[in-house]
C-alpha cells in the first residue's frame, strides 16, 4: 500500500473520533479535502507533503478535542458537580462520625467549616462555569 | 460588535465572492493570505458548523453550474446576516488602518 494511502485511511479512520453529528456532516468532505491537499502537496515534495500531513492531523486533534468537549460539556459539568457534591458528603459523613463519640472541639468544627464551605463554593462555581462557558 | 476570529472573517470573505464547497475555500484563504494562513479541514468545519448555527452561512442545495462544482462535497453560500457581519468586520478593520495611518503619520512629522 502507498504511503499517500495509509496516511488518507488512516486520517479517514480517525474522523470517527468525531462526535456522530459532526461526522455524518462533515467527515466525507474531511476526508476527499486530505485526500486532494495530500496529492497537491506531493507534486510539490517532500517537504511540502511532509508539513501537510503534520498539519492535517494536529488540526485534526485540536479539532476533535474541541468538538469532544463542546459536544460532552454537559456530561463534564454534571461529572464536576458530582465530584464535588461527595468530597462535600464526606466531609459531613466524617463529622457525624466524630460527633458520634462526643462533642466536637473548636477546632474540628473549624476544619468542618471550611470543608463545608469549600464544598458548597466549588459546587456552586462549577455550576456557574460550565453553564455560562463565555 | 465582537471581532470576526480570523477563521470566521477568512470564510465569509471566501464566500462571499461566490458558493463554495469546503475545500475551495481553503485554497481562498491560502490565497487571500499569500499562504500564510493554512487552515485545516478540522479548523474549517468546525468554524462553518458554528456560522450554520449562528445563521450566517447555509448549506446550498444544488451545486453551482460551474468549474468549482464537486459532487462529492457540500457546498456553502453567505447568508444576508453573514454579509452584514463581514461588512461590519471591514468597516471595523477600516477604521482601525485610518487611525494606523493617523498615528504613523503624525508619528513620522514629530521625528
Amino acid at each position: 500500500m502507498k504511503t499517500a494511502d495509509r496516511a488518507a485511511r488512516l486520517y479517514t479512520w480517525l474522523l470517527r473520533l468525531y462526535p456522530e453529528t459532526f461526522y455524518n456532516q462533515f467527515a466525507r468532505d474531511m476526508s476527499a479535502d486530505f485526500r486532494d491537499g495530500h496529492a497537491a502537496a506531493r507534486r510539490d515534495g517532500l517537504r511540502t507533503r511532509l508539513s501537510f500531513t503534520a498539519r492535517s492531523y494536529g488540526d485534526l486533534v485540536v479539532s476533535l478535542l474541541s468538538q469532544r468537549l463542546d459536544t460532552e460539556r454537559f456530561v463534564i459539568w454534571r461529572m464536576s458537580v458530582l465530584v464535588a457534591l461527595a468530597i462535600w458528603a464526606v466531609a459531613v459523613g466524617v463529622a457525624s462520625l466524630e460527633w458520634s463519640h462526643g462533642p466536637a472541639s473548636p477546632w474540628f468544627l473549624m476544619q468542618l467549616g471550611v470543608a463545608v464551605t469549600a464544598g458548597a463554593t466549588l459546587t456552586i462555581a462549577i455550576a456557574l462555569r460550565t453553564h455560562n462557558p463565555s | 460588535m465582537t471581532p470576526l476570529t480570523p477563521a470566521v472573517f477568512h470564510i465569509l470573505l471566501a464566500l462571499a465572492a461566490g458558493d463554495r464547497h469546503g475545500y475551495g475555500i481553503m485554497q481562498d484563504i491560502a490565497e487571500h493570505t499569500n499562504g500564510a494562513l493554512k487552515m485545516g479541514a478540522g479548523t474549517l468545519y468546525g468554524t462553518i458548523q458554528r456560522l450554520m448555527d449562528a445563521g450566517m452561512v447555509r448549506e446550498v442545495e444544488s451545486p453551482p453550474p460551474e468549474t468549482l462544482r464537486d459532487e462529492r462535497r457540500r457546498h456553502y453560500r453567505l447568508t444576508p446576516a453573514g454579509r452584514r457581519a463581514l461588512d461590519a468586520e471591514v468597516h471595523r478593520l477600516e477604521g482601525l488602518i485610518r487611525v494606523a495611518r493617523g498615528v504613523r503619520g503624525h508619528s513620522r512629522v514629530k521625528g
